[in-house]
């Protein structure tokens, strides 16, 4: 794994960091109260798009960007990068930029282009720091600490959780922002909800928590109500973060989580999928005598855990992350170790440790962890945040 | 003002304490063995620097809490490698409790026989650890949280970032052992708490004297 960029990003802690899904954007946030987005080079170069600030009074924990819906074509609507900020002061801030007017002109002079070149063009305005980013909503509801958000995959949906042991799921048109209303809270955990992630095709969303355990809910298409899905008992520690498995690098149905916890552990959980023929309905009597780490609460999923990944951390593990583009798996935390993950090509529970980094940010702590791709569309990078305020950007394959 | 948790604490001479063992004082023959103790005992019994401490609190009230706070670690690489359990000890001894006129020594929550040092070998890369087992003086103490609290402050800010921290209650003496336990050593629980203007005033008022 070698350092291709360490980016000065902020004056203290960094806790968070993203990429945008289509557009080669990096998005972070710190303790220095603000949120701060870099362009991703293939010529290793970093610049800053855009710094997001005087919005929060305090740390903000958490940055996401909201999925692209329609893509980039020219004629089409074109997605505007949009990004949710959580902070320590209770509040959620929402930003985004106007539709630059070079767009329009790249519409008039298109002729003759390509629709590749068309696409590249239109990144680089989207991407370009005459953007100006605006705050488009502050959103209130918490009574603690917000400590992540995270969009659904329509755009349509941001969840945010807190201290305050709840989850809120706010709803907006992805294209105006206009509002946000808040249409369902989730409040079942006993303690302190530290992480949402949201699956990328379906209205299912992972709640890591302080209580130890993970809590899965579902809204079915066309249902206006959420369910717990399951719990995942089995982590004897905070669960700081969890991630579903990019949708596009599983052939089955099978549903997948992989979660990181203050017990030093790495697990990945997996479901089949509702109305799945190959798995059995569990009955009741058969229910009651698993332990309590299957559960059996919907439909005909059953969650179960699949394998506990080797073993290397010393310290807590605060982030994990499962690549869409090489089905890796990334974890890093309070030892300062980025650990790589690979899994068997012949057998889904058989990972191996690909690559270990010891002081992926010195003698510091690294609060999270992602995998991002540079503007060639091809490299595939890893990108660190530490306590020393630097977000590294590292070569991993 | 409410009532003491609790009221009738134990308290220990600071004379008891223990200190650092001059090693240049060590041959008992020296004629300055008996000046050289009642230096140092004076300076642990610092009565002249807690007057002009509880002086300063009434200014830090009207703002500027963080800059008392500031103090970092000396970069100096020979103070750096002393880093034992007496320098930790020395570091969080004078600790006001929050509640009683007494340091955390004094109450004995905190004593050298429950900490713990583990130095890596290679300062720049390998990191280090503090353990510390707090005795709170009764087992109902809703105060431990606090008290933890203003112990890892206190190190954060005087330590190099390459040690981590642990707090612990020492087993067996609070109801809620390892409730406290989590939340101590909750890095995010930590830095929100760390941010709320009231509580950080009170830590300040506990690390008055430090």
């Amino acid at each position: 794994m070698n350092l291709i960029a360490s980016i000065a990003a902020h004056k203290d802690k960094c806790w968070s960091v993203a990429s945008h899904q289509s557009l080669p954007l990096l998005a972070t946030s710190s303790t220095d109260k603000t949120s701060k987005i870099y362009k991703l080079l293939a010529k290793q170069h970093f610049p800053q798009v855009a710094v997001l600030e005087d919005a929060h009074k305090r740390s903000i924990r958490s940055v996401a960007f909201q999925p692209p819906v329609n893509g980039l074509q020219t004629g089409e609507p074109v997605d505007l990068p949009v990004v949710a900020n959580g902070s320590f002061d209770l509040n959620i801030s929402v930003w985004g930029i106007d539709e630059p007017e070079e767009l329009d002109e790249l519409e008039s002079d298109k002729l003759d282009d390509s629709d590749d070149s068309n696409v590249q063009a239109v990144k680089d305005i989207l991407c370009s720091s005459n953007n100006e980013w605006m705050l488009m909503a502050l959103i209130e509801g918490h009574e603690n600490e917000v400590k992540a958000v995270a969009w659904n995959h329509t755009g349509q949906y941001l969840a945010s959780c807190s201290r305050d042991k709840t989850v809120w799921i706010w709803e907006t048109d992805p294209q105006t922002l206009d509002e946000f209303e808040c249409v369902a809270v989730f409040n079942d955990h006993d303690q302190d909800v530290k992480h949402v992630s949201w699956c990328d095709n379906r209205n299912m969303l992972a709640l890591s928590s302080y209580d130890d355990t993970i809590r899965v809910y579902v809204k079915e298409d066309g249902e206006d109500d959420w369910d717990c899905a399951t719990i995942l008992n089995g982590h004897t520690g905070t669960v700081w973060c969890s991630q579903f498995e990019p949708s596009q690098r599983s052939d089955t149905d099978k549903i997948r989580l992989v979660s990181c916890s203050d017990d030093l552990s790495v697990r990945i959980w997996s479901s089949s999928a509702a109305g799945s023929s190959s798995s059995a309905p569990a009955t009741a009597a058969t229910a009651e005598r698993l332990p309590s780490s299957i559960k059996h609460t919907h439909d005909d999923q059953i969650w179960e855990l699949e394998t506990i990944l080797p073993a290397v951390h010393q310290y807590s593990i605060y982030s994990v992350a499962w690549s869409p583009y090489s089905g890796r798996i990334v974890s890093s935390g309070a030892d300062g170790k980025i650990v790589v993950y690979k899994q068997d090509s012949s057998d889904d529970r058989q990972w191996t440790i690909e690559q270990v980094k010891e002081n992926g940010h010195g003698i510091n702590e690294i609060n999270c962890v992602t995998w991002s791709i540079l503007d060639d569309g091809t490299t595939e990078v890893i990108v660190s945040a530490g306590d020393d305020g630097m977000v590294n950007i590292w070569n991993s394959s | 003002m409410s009532d003491p948790i609790n009221a009738n604490p134990t308290v220990l001479d600071v004379s008891e304490l223990p200190k650092r063992q001059d090693t240049s004082t060590k041959n008992s023959a020296s004629p300055h063995d008996k000046l050289v103790e009642t230096i140092l005992g004076l300076s642990l019994d610092s009565d002249s620097e807690a007057d002009e401490a509880s002086k300063d609190d009434d200014i830090d009230n009207d703002g500027e809490l963080g800059n008392k706070l500031e103090y970092k670690y000396d970069d100096d690489d020979d103070e750096d490698e002393d880093i034992d359990s007496q320098e930790i000890f020395d570091l969080i001894a004078t600790i006001n409790d929050p509640e009683h006129p007494l340091t955390l020594a004094q109450l004995a929550v905190v004593n050298l026989s429950d900490i713990t040092v583990t130095q890596g070998a290679d300062k720049t890369k390998d990191l280090s650890e503090v353990l510390i087992k707090i005795t709170p003086t009764i087992t109902h103490c809703s105060l431990a949280t606090l008290i933890g609290l203003g112990i890892r402050v206190r190190l954060e800010r005087c330590l190099p970032p390459r040690f981590r921290i642990r707090i612990l209650i020492k087993e067996g003496t609070h109801q809620s052992e390892n409730q406290v336990n989590k939340q101590l050593n909750d890095k995010e629980r930590v830095a929100a708490a760390c941010e709320n203007e009231q509580l950080l005033s009170v830590i300040l008022q506990m690390l008055a004297n430090c």
